[in-house]
């Protein structure tokens, strides 16, 4: 999870792009992995990391500085994601994975974002978020909004089980 | 394979991935940052201009304070577990005194209030049997300040895997402990729920426990609702589907503010609606509940008495009826009767263009302190998560073990 920037955020406020890119840059992988594994499409991720910053400033105002900054904006990004479903949804338009941005494919290229969407939800958000988004079980529990032993069985069980699948497809 | 092998692979996919489409973010378009040019007024007119804003905007703040009470309520309720302490404790007990009610054959107006006064009564007096339900249940948390004592911890009864402990004192100073225990899953088209809502379809977390009060268990079953971006938490505790308290925490249309939505329910009959907004004021709760439909009405403002040194309650009340308004004051003490050591309400209601003051007794229950002698745990915030034969390959974490809800 990213670190506290409450020297920053009252810079922020005056809308520095400075600092912007100072708090952008600590915390888009968090936003990153909150949003991917909701979504599943890579090109909406990137439209929704955009409407999570956007409205992360608009809404500074009513940011009560005495808490930390990162599960705050992690909320905003999980309630846009959500936001954006319950639109899809009501308009019974299928959210479709999408994979438009070529992957780096080293030698021993198996495909772990295929592997990772094969998941179940909670599990790709977890690993996601602790793994891409560097957050801690703590923080990621905050934001899912469920019990840090919960977090962390799903944590284990997830790699267990991509452990298992990706030892099948090295052997096959 | 190793699991850090797994951790780095992941990396190493979606690293480049984070960078490649966050470097297309340009929020300099939609004019929220300043252009790296662009050219910005004098500082001292910046000034001026920040100084008239910002009076506007106190000026402003402090009407809508004045109107509404401060939003605190961020503070008094900050996690979720707070939440689901708060709606299970209040839903529970508003229960069980509707219960005791119905068992002892009270009527809703009968024996539960008796008016003390010569002078005649006041309006407010007609809604003390329904507003002594409330006046009970707000004790349990009124003794709180800035924020709940609420504890997560995992359950020692092997049917359920989460544990809820709420502690505080009444009025009187006698220790309240609460322990509720429930499972959460998520929601899945095979969900099926005890209790639909309207929008249970928008359910992502279900909640089923239990909690016990006086010896007699009480059924829980809670939801988390997404609806836009607004998370309400839904709860009913029930004895059964005709015999229930459903509280739902959601913002309120009327003023945009976060309250507890209260529906008592009994025998399949809604007794009363009401809405509760909890709020802290000079570091102490204040509770702002307004009764919507059924047996009684009116707006309630209760807080502890002279700042939290006393024993007594304090309510500013406003009741608007078709042929009758009044506005007043109510103190309420708790009296010890000397013989049986036994608790109850004194009411002393002053309307505000009355003729005096009126007075009323009322039941008050003892407070429930469920786990006297089981204390010990209930202050462990602590614990590990992880299964005992579950640490095969355990990720380098030092938060990892240190479980804190």
């Amino acid at each position: 999870m990213p670190k506290r920037f409450d020297d920053l955020i009252a810079r922020l406020a005056d809308h520095d792009n400075e600092t912007f890119e100072i708090i952008h840059t600590e915390t888009k992988k968090m936003v990153f992995a909150i949003i991917y594994p909701l979504v599943g499409d890579i090109n909406l991720t990137e439209d929704l990391m955009q409407d999570t910053y956007i409205k992360m400033l608009r809404s500074l105002e009513s940011f009560d500085r005495r808490r930390p900054f990162g599960p705050w904006l992690a909320q905003i990004a999980k309630n846009i994601a959500y936001d954006h479903l319950r639109h899809a949804k009501r308009e019974q338009q299928a959210v479709e994975a999408a994979w438009h941005i070529q992957m780096p494919k080293p030698d021993t290229y198996i495909d772990i974002d295929r592997l990772i969407r094969s998941l179940d939800k909670d599990k790709q958000a977890v690993v996601l978020m602790r793994i891409v988004g560097e957050m801690s079980f703590k923080d990621i529990a905050s934001t899912l909004d469920r019990p840090l032993g919960t977090i962390y069985s799903l944590y284990k069980n997830a790699l267990k089980e991509l452990r298992h699948i990706i030892g099948k497809e090295d052997n096959s | 394979m190793k699991l850090k092998a797994i951790e780095n692979r992941i990396q190493s996919t979606y690293r480049p991935i984070v960078e490649k489409i966050a470097n297309h973010i340009d929020l300099i378009d939609h004019d929220i940052i300043l252009k790296p040019d662009t050219r910005r007024l004098p500082s001292f007119i910046i000034r001026f201009a920040l100084r008239t804003m910002l009076v506007v905007l106190f000026a402003g703040l402090g009407f809508f304070i004045f109107r509404t009470g401060p939003e605190s309520s961020v503070t008094v309720l900050a996690k979720s577990t707070d939440i689901v302490a708060f709606e299970a404790v209040s839903s529970t007990d508003l229960l069980v005194q509707t219960a005791i009610n119905q068992a002892t054959s009270m009527s809703a107006s009968g024996g539960q209030v008796a008016t003390l006064s010569l002078v005649p009564t006041s309006a407010v007096g007609d809604e003390l049997s329904t507003l002594n339900y409330y006046l009970n249940m707000i004790e349990q948390f009124l003794a709180n300040q800035s924020s709940l004592n609420v504890t997560l911890s995992e359950s020692e009864l092997p049917e359920y895997d989460y544990k809820i402990v709420y502690q505080s004192t009444d009025l009187s100073g006698k220790p309240i402990t609460y322990a509720l225990y429930y499972n959460e899953t998520s929601v899945t088209d095979s969900t099926t729920f005890v209790f639909n809502e309207e929008d249970s379809d928008n359910a992502t977390v279900w909640l089923q426990g239990q909690i016990t009060i006086q010896g007699t268990l009480y059924l829980l079953e809670g939801k988390k609702i997404v609806d836009g971006t607004e998370e309400i938490y839904s709860l009913y505790s029930y004895l059964d589907t005709a015999d229930y308290v459903y509280v739902r925490y959601e913002t309120d249309q009327a003023d945009g503010v976060k309250k507890f939505f209260y529906t008592v329910v009994q025998n399949g009959q809604t007794l009363n609606k009401s809405k509760i907004q909890v709020d802290t004021e000079s570091n102490a709760l204040v509770t702002n509940l307004e009764f919507v439909e059924g047996n009684a009405k009116g707006k309630y403002r209760v807080t502890r008495g002279d700042n939290g040194n006393s024993q007594h309650m304090d309510v500013a009340y406003e009741i608007q009826g078709p042929t009758l308004n009044e506005n007043g004051q109510i103190r309420i003490d708790i009296v010890t009767d000397d013989v049986t050591g036994d608790t109850r309400y004194a009411y002393t209601v002053s309307p505000e263009d009355g003729e005096g003051d009126h007075q009323y007794e009322a039941d008050r229950h003892d407070s429930f302190d469920e786990h006297e002698d089981d204390h010990e745990d209930e202050h462990e915030e602590d614990h590990d998560g992880t299964h005992p034969d579950d640490h095969e390959d355990e990720p380098e974490d030092d938060e990892a073990p240190d479980v804190e809800h």
